[in-house]
């Protein structure tokens, strides 16, 4: 269980988060959405420990996470795959996901995981010693999940695993990330934009705006035109009509 | 034939100390983003003291673990108390290595006076391979100097400390994000790189005499072969430092000794208007 609490961010005299409370349980994958800006991969990095929160709280389980490095979230069992894959482009397939399980020791066991990994995606297992900046899109997007399961997380966050990628792509994406809730057990939080595939991949939507979250519930939620319009847009289309 | 071999060979013992000098800038840089001027100043820091552990011991190899162990310490007291404060703004860090040029220079001076000083050479006489003369010592630095940069490739492509050295080289932000200590990480690229100039000052030391000035023209060709080899790129800084003391050597033996940096700067600015982030794969994308 992700638990955060009236979190709070500052950049310079920006006010990103403004109180941000939100709750993931492991057995659920849920989908943060919102307009540009509204604070979605804040909340992501802020919980990963690449910014450091003004206030309020962030627990795993028993553990609070708030403020901690992102070398100890990662070891409390929190992992974030970043926006736009972020590999580490000079460095092989294998190398990339050796680098995912830094925090942990044992070659046996990594090496053990990856064979697993290439197994279970066998056009990743075939490119393990390829440069990552030579894979396609989507070859790199799953590059990244693995590289992020790589670190045994309880819970695994994404920042937008559907940007840039073909709707074919994004489906499989979304289809592993399921499994990967249902079959492994790990908690996923995702940001995503597309309003389509957070429908599809989540048990639960929550919209962020202007640095709150204003709404959580059932992803039917999401087709309610005026509910989005008026959490995107501040208004309803009946009042723009008008 | 023999006298273009002989100037060539010269030249790869130059080569080696430039390659050592800038494979510790290109680290330093791939990481930090901060142009560590002050490097030239590490050479000399590390002739001399390898100097002063030949005095007290007479042992060249003791003194050359005595200059890579000082100036990692060096390296490290640097880093912790200057440069780790720049690390937002490189270009700070950068004002602030050209002023450590300066300090350390009047350090130089303070200490060891102007004056040049040498060493006995470590190993005298020299082969005789058909016309070839080929001095036992260069033959020694050679060696020293591909060794240490063979197992700094080594450590890099191979160990979990490598693999981090590269991953926050590519990404630091993503690196962090693995559970990578990137501050950590970029502390050790200050250490390693100073520790390299130290074996570069050792080899200064045998090769000839040195000054309190001597890091001035390491500087500048250590620079230049970084950047030839693509800013962050180790291998390309390895093998450019032998290209540039190869052709150093070559232009001093053909040409007019008094133009000789001439010549060898001409030949870098040609390169780099040819090919601006080197002939390596540069600093944009792969760092490493």
């Amino acid at each position: 269980m992700l638990k955060i609490e009236k979190l709070q961010v500052h950049f310079g005299h920006v006010h990103a988060l403004r109180g941000v409370n939100l709750e993931a349980a492991r057995n659920e994958v849920l989908v943060l959405i919102g307009p540009n800006g509204a604070g979605k991969s804040t909340v992501l990095n802020t919980v990963a420990g690449l910014n450091t929160p003004t206030e309020g709280s962030v627990h795993l389980d028993e553990t609070a996470i708030g403020g901690m490095t992102p070398r100890n979230v990662v070891k409390a069992g929190l992992t974030l795959v970043p926006q736009g894959r972020r590999l580490f482009g000079s460095m092989t397939v294998r190398e990339n996901l050796e680098m995912g399980a830094y925090t942990k020791n044992d070659k046996a066991k990594i090496d053990d995981q990856i064979a697993r990994w290439s197994e279970f995606f066998p056009e990743i297992g075939a490119r393990l010693g390829i440069r990552a900046s030579y894979l396609s899109g989507g070859q790199q997007q799953i590059v990244a999940i693995i590289r992020g399961l790589m670190s045994e997380p309880r819970t695994l966050m994404m920042d937008e695993p559907s940007i840039g990628l073909a709707p074919v792509v994004v489906k499989r994406i979304g289809v592993e990330i399921r499994r990967l809730n249902r079959e492994a057990g790990i908690g996923i939080v995702l940001v995503e934009q597309n309003v389509e595939f957070a429908l599809t991949v989540s048990d639960r939507v929550a919209i962020l705006a202007q640095g709150q979250v204003v709404h959580t519930g059932p992803p039917r939620d999401m087709r309610d035109p005026a509910l989005l319009a008026h959490h995107f847009f501040g208004s309803t289309p009946e009042t723009e009509a008008g | 034939m023999i006298l273009f071999l002989q100037h060539a060979l010269n030249g790869i013992s130059l080569g080696a100390v430039y390659a050592l000098i800038a494979v510790g800038i290109t680290l330093v840089y791939g990481l930090s983003r901060i142009i560590h001027f002050a490097v030239g100043e590490l050479v000399m820091l590390g002739a001399y003291v390898a100097w002063e552990t030949w005095r007290l011991t007479g042992s060249h190899t003791v003194g050359l673990a005595a200059a890579a162990a000082v100036l990692a310490v060096i390296g490290m007291i640097t880093e912790r108390g200057i440069f780790r404060f720049t690390l937002r703004e490189p270009l700070t860090g950068f004002i602030v290595s050209l002023g450590l040029i300066m300090i350390l220079q009047g350090i130089g001076i303070e200490i060891w006076s102007a004056d040049p000083r040498r060493a006995d050479p470590p190993l005298a006489g020299s082969w005789d391979v058909s016309g070839l003369i080929f001095r036992k010592q260069v033959a020694i630095n050679i060696g020293v100097s591909l060794l240490v940069l063979l197992a700094a490739y080594a450590v890099l492509m191979k160990t979990r400390y490598g693999k981090a050295v590269r991953a926050v080289a590519d990404d630091p932000s993503a690196a962090a994000l693995m559970g990578v200590p990137v501050r950590f990480i970029i502390m050790t690229t200050f250490i390693v790189g100073a520790a390299l100039a130290g074996v570069g000052g050792w080899v200064v030391l045998t090769n000839g005499s040195i000054s309190p000035f001597v890091g001035e023209a390491y500087l500048l060709r250590g620079f230049a072969v970084a950047l030839i080899g693509g800013l962050g790129n180790v291998q390309g800084a390895a093998v450019a430092g032998v290209g540039m003391g190869v052709a150093e050597s070559l232009a001093a033996g053909y040409g007019s000794p008094g133009w000789n940096d001439a010549y060898v700067f001409g030949i870098v600015i040609l390169i780099l208007l040819w090919r601006p982030t080197g002939l390596g794969r540069g600093s944009s994308g792969a760092h490493l």
